[in-house]
């Protein structure tokens, strides 16, 4: 692209200047200045999550750094817990747990929900019917309850937390996909494709899918604010991920409540991070959301 | 009516495939389950074959699936759900005295998230882009970002620390001791609440906003109505049919986040039961909670539905 807008320069004046993409990003920041802010607090997120050794300055897991229940100070920024871990180290480390697992339930959610919205429309009445019947009996369950359920079943552990996170969200990214999916369907193109003998897979994933992804694109953070809030609950149940790793949900149960006299900040600063880290992908989705999809804005 | 009907009959197969589910995730454990309730959460118990044998024919895992699953929808219908494998009591007796204090709590969060929700959604609207319309703006997406066991938490800790609170040892129910058991409930329903009141306040808000703009809005103005009746008599009630909706899906928030919740402040109700029963792998209870869950959520739903259809005309007799 800047090669191509080089050339262009060089053979002569051209008519219309293309924007740097620097220059488009100023102009989309002064028009959402809320997605700008959320945008830069999210690649600081994944920054903290990726470097988490060097911004940690000290080792999660390390028990008696300082004495125990030591208040915020220089050596321990957010204080130390219960068995004298820096809170800071943990909280730093906690990143990574939620970013991970984050960004496979998504993966897993946008993933089959997707297929699932494409295929089952196009698969004929019958097999739309159960299949929808099946979306309608997901969404019937309160999301925290049916990934519960699931947890209960596969165990404590990361991955499993992942995968019960994943599952609960496929149904909103189907019914989504399916209702896009419909829309398009009757349009010319498809009717093309069809009368030029594209088989149906073919239509399906090189026809349909790139016309009914920008609804997901939305989905996708809003689910990273879900799937991190779902995350916290779960850990905090004691059903997810397992101590010692550092996970913020983890972090405000137990002894975190039992000290909460003593060591309130052990109760403030793991909550704290999850409500900014939330909070950023929801500021980050809504704006995302105004400049796809103008029709929503404001709402 | 007819219209009520057609929705009371279709929740009927959503429950149907809700519970077959539920059945079929339940059997997809890795491992025997009677093994694995035998050997314990932390897999120190010990196990001999005739145990398994005896765990297995009590928990009719020795019977074709199908069989099982008619034994267990069939003990649903009847209120019969066998016996907890933690307390050996009968499962429906132990939700009998569980249930109340859910219910309660679920009510009473309900009513603070509206009495929240609807007063600064309505302010929101009318006063908007003034400093009222950005607080209860901020109020509101933090509320999304915020987990109602943190909102928990952090009153915990300000009960604690100004007001030499200390948790509560023994549950106090309504009957016994209403203003104790409201001092119980508050805190907690309030945690929930605000969660709920964050949602359907940006609703109301954006659904006003629409409303105000309506020609019938213009009229009722140019009649020289004053405006406060003008919004609440005019636009509050056209605003809030998709208010309604919301309300019913943010319940599945109320709900299962009477799990966590009742976890934070250690009340004995459904959802602590429910947390209890998984670190007992107590898997039948499990299974029958999980499907009350699901068919408490649908049947709040259709009261949801109720409230639309009696608040809008036009689906009532389409």
């Amino acid at each position: 692209m800047t090669a191509a807008a080089g050339a262009a320069r060089g053979a002569g004046a051209p008519l219309v200047r293309r924007r740097s993409w620097l220059e488009r990003v100023g102009r989309l920041s002064r028009k959402y200045p809320m997605g700008a802010v959320s945008a830069v607090a999210l690649v600081l997120l994944v920054g903290i999550a990726i470097f988490a050794g060097p911004v940690a300055r000290a080792d999660p897991y390390q028990v008696g750094l300082g004495g125990i229940l030591e208040r915020p100070s220089g050596a321990h920024w957010f204080g130390t817990d219960n068995f004298g871990r820096d809170a800071f180290a943990r909280i730093v480390y906690g990143a990574r747990v939620s970013l991970l697992v984050g960004t496979f339930s998504v993966a897993i959610g946008t993933g089959f929900g997707t297929v699932i919205g494409i295929i089952s429309p196009v698969a004929g009445r019958w097999p739309d019917y159960v299949i929808q019947r099946f979306i309608d009996a997901l969404f019937a369950f309160p999301p925290i309850i049916l990934s519960i359920a699931i947890v209960s079943v596969l165990g404590a552990g990361v991955t499993q937390v992942t995968v019960a996170i994943g599952i609960v969200s496929i149904p909103r990214v189907a019914r989504v996909v399916r209702s896009s999916t419909l829309g398009v369907l009757s349009l010319p193109y498809v009717e093309a494709a069809r009368t030029i003998g594209a088989r149906m897979p073919r239509i399906m994933f090189r026809h349909i899918l790139p016309n009914v992804l920008a609804p997901v694109v939305i989905l996708v953070s809003a689910g990273f604010a879900t799937a991190i809030l779902a995350e916290a609950s779960l850990s905090f149940l004691g059903l997810g991920t397992p101590p010692p790793t550092p996970s913020w949900g983890q972090m405000l149960s137990g002894a975190a409540q039992q000290f909460v006299r003593q060591a309130p900040w052990m109760a403030v600063f793991p909550g704290l991070a999850i409500t900014l880290a939330v909070l950023a992908f929801n500021l980050f989705g809504d704006a995302m959301r105004d400049a796809l999809d103008p029709r929503l804005r404001g709402s | 009516m007819k219209y009520l009907a057609q929705r009371v009959v279709a929740i009927i197969p959503t429950i149907l495939v809700v519970s077959i589910l539920i059945f079929v995730l339940m059997r997809v454990l890795p491992g025997d389950v009677a093994t694995m309730i035998l050997l314990g959460p932390d897999g120190s118990g010990t196990v001999n074959p005739q145990e398994v044998a005896d765990l297995r024919e009590k928990l009719s895992l020795d019977r074709p699936l199908p069989l099982q699953y008619l034994e267990w929808i069939g003990g649903m219908l009847r209120l019969d759900a066998g016996n907890s494998l933690w307390s050996r009591q009968p499962v429906f007796s132990e939700l009998a005295s569980r249930a109340p204090l859910t219910v309660q709590l679920g009510l009473m969060s309900t009513v603070i998230s509206l009495v929240i929700a609807l007063p600064t959604g309505i302010l929101a609207a009318v006063k908007r882009g003034t400093w009222i319309d950005y607080s209860s703006r901020l109020f509101a997406i933090a509320g999304l970002s915020i987990p109602s066991f943190w909102v928990g938490v952090l009153i915990i800790l300000a009960l604690v620390t100004y007001f030499q609170w200390t948790p509560p040892l023994g549950y106090v129910g309504i009957t016994q001791n209403p203003w104790v058991n409201f001092q119980q409930l508050i805190w907690a329903a309030l945690s929930l609440g605000y969660i709920q009141a964050a949602l359907v306040s940006r609703m109301m808000r954006s659904s006003l906003l629409e409303v105000m703009r309506e020609d019938y809005v213009r009229t009722a103005r140019a009649k020289g109505i004053r405006e406060s009746r003008v919004v609440l008599m005019h636009a509050v009630k056209n605003a809030m049919l998709p208010v309604i909706t919301i309300i019913g899906l943010g319940l599945a928030q109320i709900i299962g986040g009477t799990v966590v919740i009742e976890t934070v402040f250690n009340l004995p109700g459904v959802g602590r039961f429910m947390v209890d029963s998984i670190n007992h792998r107590d898997y039948p209870v499990v299974q029958t909670l999980t499907f009350l869950f699901a068919v408490v959520f649908a049947t709040a739903n259709l009261v949801v539905d109720f409230f639309y259809t009696w608040l809008d005309p036009r689906i009532r007799f389409s």
